[in-house]
């Protein structure tokens, strides 16, 4: 016998096999399986969307303090970006000015006798550290004194707390995680949230002028 | 059209017996014609003979699934060509691959050939088949009669092709037993 022989009796079948099998290989195959593509398809596409969006926003903060460092590392050109044209100012504050209207609000320097004197005459502290940028930068000696004193005598408000991106973090010998910005002149740490006067704000400016890496 | 529809225009001769035949199963058949030739244009002669085979055949012949009746058509004509072919094509061809499979069934000598009823045979096989799983009856029909490639198969009978060509060797060398047991010379 052979496989021809075979193939011819295989011809001649009973009809009800060939046709349960038929319609077996004729049925319409399982939609499940196109929707399982599509959907490991949205999958990964939601995927790419997230990692965008995370990029996205990561790359926001990123920009915000890289504009913060660019004005910290360069203080002296603090006050020549004051003065420079209107254009660019709106340029500057505008990265800035977005997370404030986010959170329906605004910031404003605070009137010289709504805090405490700037210098308290804190004594003891010899060093204080500023993280500005992912860095560290150590402060040591009258300037240090002058921004603890500062920082732990401003009158914190706990319901005065924003969701606003600080430009750099200080940590003194009496507190961590003060976060500043000079820009919208506030200060918070784990007690509230307190704005800074334009005297406080230019004094801390000063500081900051002279940080050394830590 | 139902298929009953279309066998009544066969056998009043109406021309459009052939129209519907084609409009309703050529892409089905010339399935069947690729899968032993692997030629689309053997397939597509081999189909055309199968509508003349039906014209010719119907009547006296009144099936009952026309289907199952023009598959049967459609595959023995192909098989014909296929023999009459140069070897070189042969090559690619599922029915040249099955032919090697069941080959393992069987012992190739030609001496018991002519003994064979072939009728005989094929009520044993169909007999066979009937005692296996529904699975294994689908798989060796999908792979054996329709010829589909085993990829297809194992798809349509809803398992991976390793079991898939797994239960076919086992339900090809149950087969050999059971025809030896019957009394073939396998």
């Amino acid at each position: 016998m052979t496989a021809d022989k075979l193939h011819e009796a295989l011809n001649l079948l009973p009809g009800d096999l060939i046709a349960e099998t038929d319609a077996l290989r004729c049925r319409p195959r399982k939609a499940q399986l196109h929707w399982q593509r599509w959907t490991a398809m949205a999958a990964c596409f939601a995927v790419v969307l997230l990692a965008g969006a995370v990029f996205g926003i990561s790359s926001l903060r990123t920009g915000k303090s890289d504009s913060a460092a660019m004005t910290m590392q360069a203080p002296e050109t603090w006050a020549a970006a004051e003065a420079a044209p209107e254009a660019e100012d709106r340029a500057l504050n505008s990265m800035d000015a977005a997370p404030a209207e986010d959170a329906g609000h605004t910031h404003a320097p605070a009137e010289e006798q709504a805090s405490k004197d700037a210098v308290g005459g804190y004594c003891g502290n010899t060093s204080a550290t500023v993280y500005l940028d992912g860095e560290a930068h150590v402060i040591s000696g009258s300037d240090a004194i002058a921004l603890t004193d500062i920082l732990e005598n401003l009158p914190y408000d706990p319901e005065k707390v924003c969701n606003c991106i600080a430009e750099f973090t200080v940590d003194t010998e009496l507190g961590t995680g003060y976060e500043i910005s000079l820009t919208e002149h506030y200060a918070r740490c784990a007690d509230g949230q307190a704005d800074l006067t334009e005297e406080q704000a230019q004094t801390i400016q000063k500081i900051l002028s002279g940080l050394e890496k830590g | 059209m139902e298929d009953e529809q279309i066998v009544t225009l066969y056998w009043n001769r109406d021309e459009a017996a052939l129209q519907e035949t084609e409009a309703k199963y050529d892409r089905y058949l010339t399935k069947i014609a690729y899968n032993i030739l692997a030629d689309m244009e053997d397939s597509l002669e081999s189909v055309n003979d199968t509508y003349l085979a039906a014209w010719n055949s119907m009547p006296p012949q009144r099936p009952s699934v026309l289907s199952t009746y023009l598959g049967k058509l459609t595959r023995r004509i192909s098989i014909d060509r296929f023999r009459y072919r140069t070897r070189d094509k042969r090559k690619d061809s599922q029915y040249a691959l099955s032919l090697s499979e069941l080959s393992e069934c069987v012992s190739g000598g030609n001496t018991t050939e002519e003994i064979v009823n072939v009728k005989l045979l094929a009520d044993t096989i169909g007999v066979y088949l009937r005692l296996q799983s529904e699975e294994a009856r689908n798989a060796f029909i999908g792979r054996y009669y329709f010829l589909d490639p085993l990829k297809e198969v194992a798809a349509y009978c809803g398992m991976s092709e390793s079991k898939c060509k797994s239960l076919l060797y086992r339900t090809r060398v149950g087969l050999k037993e059971y025809l030896e047991k019957e009394g073939f010379c396998v």
